[in-house]
């Protein structure tokens, strides 16, 4: 059975994937459903997280990322549907947000105290001792500059100390919505590597972002949303996997493309001339058309398999919108 | 709540918060004292010496600060209140106190003990100061201590009751505005012209408006409500607006 869903009303996903969602799913929601005045922000989302890995949240700006994050957070009440954290009710946020990290819509924290006192506010309000503060702290690196007003910090340093606070609590769910925007590159790189080391540390890790790129290399699990529903959840391979690479070959002259086309369209496949290339549906078909066009008199000069590209994969699941 | 109420405490020790907040009342509070020996004279004005050396003398002193307090204890509240708001930091809080009226009740607790600590430090240096400057204009304090003791020690109660009131009215519009500056500004713009307008157009609705009931609470009483009438509707009105705003808490979404 194939984990990967294309449909507004996806099948959910099975445990040959890898992750035994129907067991040990760290969310799970229900055709949840936020509508403000006439408009429906989230559109009946029936959403899986596994437990233990890094799902990556993705959609145009818009998309109702923010609003089913709010959601499963206790911040917005549903429309309709309903959903679980750890099994319980996002109706009774209570009994699940104690093992919950979040940081959502960016770093908010105080302008006038310090960065150590921001979180003293949120510890104390949480229960947690003085000392996780200073754990938190060294974890995200910012334990030199914690006596520093939270004003002065840098962008980045504000997003860090938004990490920290989201780990206050030991979490086993860390939802991060959008954690690298506005950080340089190094800092997207440093993000990274946290949720890495997040997962390998047993947490589920569930993160917003518009730019699918920036999730590519770190994710395990996508979901991707657009105009309010899920038009994908499973893993990135299966993303990939559901569009079969193509063959792009080049020959001496512009006339010898023609020829290639010709032969690659009398073996049975899609071909056309795009710029100095022919771009051919199937890969497979390399070996049988090479011989094929030398039969033809046409000798190859380029001959390479294009795999698409996880950009181009929401593309053509979404319809055409960016992410 | 007992931890909401800690919590808020980190944010009220700030230093400007703290002696800011303090400090303005300490200064409104002295300027009342102040000003109303100044213009106090021994004719029939509003304010004459013979009446401020009665055993009420030190309550009349304070009900000249009456409008200020009530700006300034609204003010305090609703600024604390709404800037979880636009600051965006009430998120945060949710995270980590996902019960809303806990997290309500410990934060509006913290504001109004701390405004009422402010409320009586002020006055009590307002007294000091009082007692110090009244005899400069031939006011005898001596009323204040001896029969009016009980008098002069029930300002300091109306007082702190009166900026409670105030500043759960303050807790009410930040939650309903969600910004320290239209709270502010909503609230001043009632305390101060729009119940003045109606209490002069129609002056027997002054007998119905909150702020004119904490005002004649501060008093011990005045012209437009006795202190008994006061003090039952304007508390009354103080518990629908503490109900009002943990209801507006509790139940409205945070979408800032």
């Amino acid at each position: 059975m194939s984990m990967t869903t294309l449909t507004a009303d996806p099948p959910l996903p099975q445990a040959e994937v890898g992750y035994d969602v129907d067991e040990v799913a760290a969310v799970r929601t229900r055709g949840l459903t936020k509508t403000y005045g006439t408009r429906r922000v989230v559109d009946r989302v029936d959403l899986v997280v596994p437990r233990g890995a890094i799902c990556g949240f993705v959609g145009p700006n818009g998309a109702g990322k923010t609003t089913t994050l709010r959601m499963l957070l206790g911040l917005v009440r549903p429309t309709e549907g309903t959903g679980e954290v750890f099994g319980a009710s996002i109706a009774q946020p209570q009994a699940y947000l104690p093992r919950v990290g979040a940081l959502i819509e960016g770093p908010a924290f105080y302008p006038t105290l310090s960065a150590r006192r921001n979180l003293q506010v949120l510890a104390t309000l949480g229960g947690f001792s003085t000392r996780r503060v200073d754990e938190v702290l060294e974890i995200v690196d910012l334990h030199d500059r914690a006596g520093d007003l939270f004003r002065t910090y840098s962008l980045g340093m504000k997003q860090r100390l938004g990490v920290a606070a989201a780990l206050l609590p030991s979490p086993s769910l860390l939802v991060l919505d959008e954690p690298t925007n506005g950080l340089d590159p190094q800092g997207i790189i440093e993000t990274r590597a946290l949720l890495r080391r997040f997962r390998d540390d047993g947490m589920t890790v569930f993160v917003s972002s518009h730019l699918l790129g920036e999730l590519e290399h770190v994710a395990d699990w996508l979901v991707l949303i657009q105009g309010g529903q899920i038009r994908f959840q499973g893993r990135i391979g299966d993303l990939l996997g559901g569009r079969r690479p193509t063959l792009l070959v080049a020959g001496e002259s512009a006339a010898d493309l023609e020829v290639i086309a010709a032969v690659a369209r009398r073996l049975g496949h899609q071909a056309d001339v795009v710029d100095s290339h022919v771009r051919i549906d199937d890969a497979v078909v390399a070996a049988e058309l090479n011989r094929a066009v030398m039969r033809a008199g046409v000798t190859l000069t380029e001959i390479a398999v294009q795999r698409a590209t996880l950009e181009e994969s929401f593309l053509a699941v979404t319809g055409g919108a960016q992410a | 709540m007992s931890r909401a109420f800690r919590s808020e405490w980190f944010k009220i020790r700030r230093p400007a918060v703290l002696l800011g907040g303090l400090g303005s009342m300490i200064a409104f509070a002295m300027l009342a004292v102040i000003l109303t020996i100044v213009r106090a004279d021994h004719g029939r004005g509003a304010v004459t010496v013979a009446h401020l050396s009665q055993a009420d003398g030190f309550s009349q002193m304070m009900s000249r600060a009456s409008d200020l307090l009530g700006i300034f204890a609204l003010g305090i509240v609703a600024v604390a209140m709404a800037q979880e708001y636009s600051n965006g930091t009430l998120r945060a809080l949710l995270m980590r106190e996902p019960r809303r009226l806990r997290l309500f009740g410990g934060k509006l607790l913290a504001n109004l003990v701390y405004l009422a600590g402010s409320v009586l430090v002020a006055m009590l240096l307002a007294l000091l100061v009082a007692v110090i400057a009244a005899p400069s204009k031939g006011i005898s304090t001596s009323a204040w201590f001896g029969a009016g003791l009980g008098t002069t020690i029930s300002v300091f109660g109306n007082m702190v009751i009166a900026a409670v009131g105030f500043g759960i009215f303050g807790a009410l519009l930040a939650l309903l505005t969600r910004a320290p500056a239209p709270a502010v500004i909503a609230g001043v713009a009632w305390i101060l012209p729009v119940e003045n307008l109606l209490a002069n157009a129609w002056p027997n609705i002054g007998h119905w408006l909150p702020g004119q009931q904490l005002t004649a609470i501060i008093a011990g009483g005045n012209t437009i409500s006795g202190y008994t009438w006061a003090l039952a509707l304007g508390l009354s009105m103080v518990a629908v607006a503490a109900a009002a705003s943990a209801t507006l808490f509790r139940r409205r979404d945070v979408a800032l």
